[in-house]
């Protein structure tokens, strides 16, 4: 449902995707990983047309987000929530008025509705009483939940998560993972996780991408990537300085990443 | 050169964007109002203080001057209609540059950095219709307002001047001023606020939007969004004057 096809993009003389293909397909939850800079959270605006590619194309249930403009880019964008890794809640609104913004925005429910259906939200949140409270005045844990219901109250299709448990403690970092998961078993939701934090990769995610050189080198499901030997794999699950993975700076672009047609390999299971 | 045309490029867009979505306002009341009394409220201390004392300095330097012709009963209808035309409007165009339009250069950056402007276009929610619109319109309607009030107190600060240095009694001073005064005076001033105005908030606005790089970008957008904002001010004033007076 949504599909890279040969995707190039870069932001200066500087390339971020480079023959980028991916298939994520409906009622998933995906993770894509790589390290700090490759291209995660580029990926993720992709799919919403926040930005368009230097050359492929970017499809959502059929229709091509890359060449879309207006109307039809606001149609398709209604299918998704997003949550920006710094929560991107509007400082000037509070709690209340941030979750209630997309219903009042697009005459989805009337003031009633609204009320009720931020309450509701805010108790699958854990989060009570707080409907007057300012974004600034929350913990980052708080903030990242708020623009969470933010993302799920318009109950869209697909929510994409950028680095959700990045600067959370680990016990917080665990209650996000519990809601991606109950959003995904009770809304059915398709969910698309950028992160390098590999524990919530494997608590939250169905299928994997290692996201490298500006393509998807690897894909697989949790269990796989769990059980590989693939060295790029071993190297980043466990995070060692010493492997294939080398400074960008110092790196040639080569074609032995790729596979014949550019496409990533899959990962063969151990058994 | 190229960064100039580009500005200039994005600001002629982003008006047009702005006068598309204007039949959004009713939508955008509340945010409209609020932004009127920030701007009002904000600017009314300054402009009294940046008024009264521009229009003494204008009377006793044009009065001193006169008074070698034995013509210093004319200041009123000279301060009068130099407030009114000239520096009834472009100060308080500064003045709203400087504050008001500062300020909006800093609000719109500080959430372009922080990704509220994305998450605004993620909500299917036009960034233009929800925060240009309301700044622009509202700075359309204050810009006059506090020009008036400009011109007021600087009128009146030269009517001080008249008196007490220049031995030039109010009934003369204010008399003189309205003989002098034309209607023209008048709406050709408030008609140059009402362009400044949109201006500031247009040049506030596209600096905020454009905001890169974390705080220093903010800051740098800031700084532009007055300079760029100034400049303008001087360049819309000559051609207004150019326009109505030539």
């Amino acid at each position: 449902m949504i599909e890279f096809v040969d995707v190039y993009k870069s932001f200066g003389r500087h390339p971020v995707l480079a023959g980028f293909n991916l298939r994520i397909e409906r009622g998933e939850t995906f993770a894509i990983i790589g390290r700090s800079g490759c291209g995660k959270s580029v990926t993720l605006k992709h799919m919403v047309g926040l930005l368009k590619p230097d050359r492929g194309k970017v499809v959502v249930d059929g229709a091509e987000v890359s060449t879309l403009e207006g109307a039809a880019l606001e149609r398709v964008r209604r299918k998704f929530g997003f949550l920006f890794q710094g929560g991107a809640l509007l400082n000037s609104l509070s709690v209340e008025e941030n979750l209630g913004l997309p219903l009042r925005e697009h005459h989805l429910a009337d003031e009633a509705e609204v009320t009720k259906r931020v309450t509701e939200t805010l108790e699958l949140l854990e989060l009570r009483q707080l409907e007057k409270v300012m974004p600034a005045d929350l913990s980052g844990g708080m903030r990242k939940r708020v623009a969470l219901g933010r993302a799920i109250i318009t109950r869209p299709e697909i929510i994409l998560y950028d680095e959700p448990t990045t600067g959370l403690d680990p016990i917080m970092a665990n209650v996000i993972n519990d809601l991606i998961i109950r959003l995904k078993e009770r809304f059915k939701i398709t969910s698309v996780v950028v992160t390098h934090d590999m524990k919530s990769t494997f608590k939250v995610a169905d299928r994997i991408a290692l996201l490298y050189q500006g393509k998807i080198i690897r894909t697989g499901t949790s269990n796989e990537f769990q059980t590989s030997t693939d060295p790029y794999l071993l190297q980043f699950i466990k995070g060692t300085t010493e492997g294939p993975f080398q400074d960008e700076d110092e790196l040639k672009l080569k074609s032995t990443l790729s596979t014949p047609g550019g496409r990533a390999g899959t990962i063969k299971s151990n058994k | 050169m190229t960064a100039l045309f580009a500005g200039l490029g994005y600001n002629l867009i982003l008006l047009a964007e702005t006068v598309r979505v204007i039949s959004h306002l009713p939508r955008r009341w509340a945010a409209f109002i609020q932004q009127i009394e920030t701007s009002a409220f904000g600017g009314f201390p300054v402009a009294m203080i940046v008024a009264i004392f521009s229009g003494m300095v204008l009377a006793l330097q044009s009065g001193l001057a006169l008074r070698n012709y034995r013509q210093e009963a004319s200041i009123g209808g000279l301060v009068a209609a130099t407030m009114c035309r000239e520096m009834g409007p472009v100060m308080t165009g500064y003045i709203l540059a400087g504050l008001i339009g500062s300020t909006m250069a800093a609000e719109l950056g500080t959430m372009k950095v922080s990704e509220e402007i994305d998450a605004l276009k993620v909500m299917s929610i036009n960034p233009v219709s929800y925060l240009v619109l309301p700044r622009v319109v509202a700075m359309a309607i204050v810009g006059p307002l506090l020009t008036i009030y400009t011109d007021i107190v600087g009128i009146f600060g030269g009517g001080v001047v008249g008196k007490t240095v220049l031995n030039v009694d109010f009934s003369l001073y204010f008399r003189n001023a309205m003989n002098i005064l034309d209607l023209k005076d008048i709406y050709s001033g408030l008609f140059k606020a009402v362009i400044f105005g949109i201006t500031i908030a247009l040049v506030g606005c596209s600096q905020g939007l454009r905001a890169e790089n974390g705080a220093a970008g903010v800051g740098r957008a800031t700084m532009q969004s007055v300079v760029t904002s100034f400049i303008a001010i001087l360049i819309f004033d000559y051609l207004l004057t150019l326009f109505f007076y030539h």
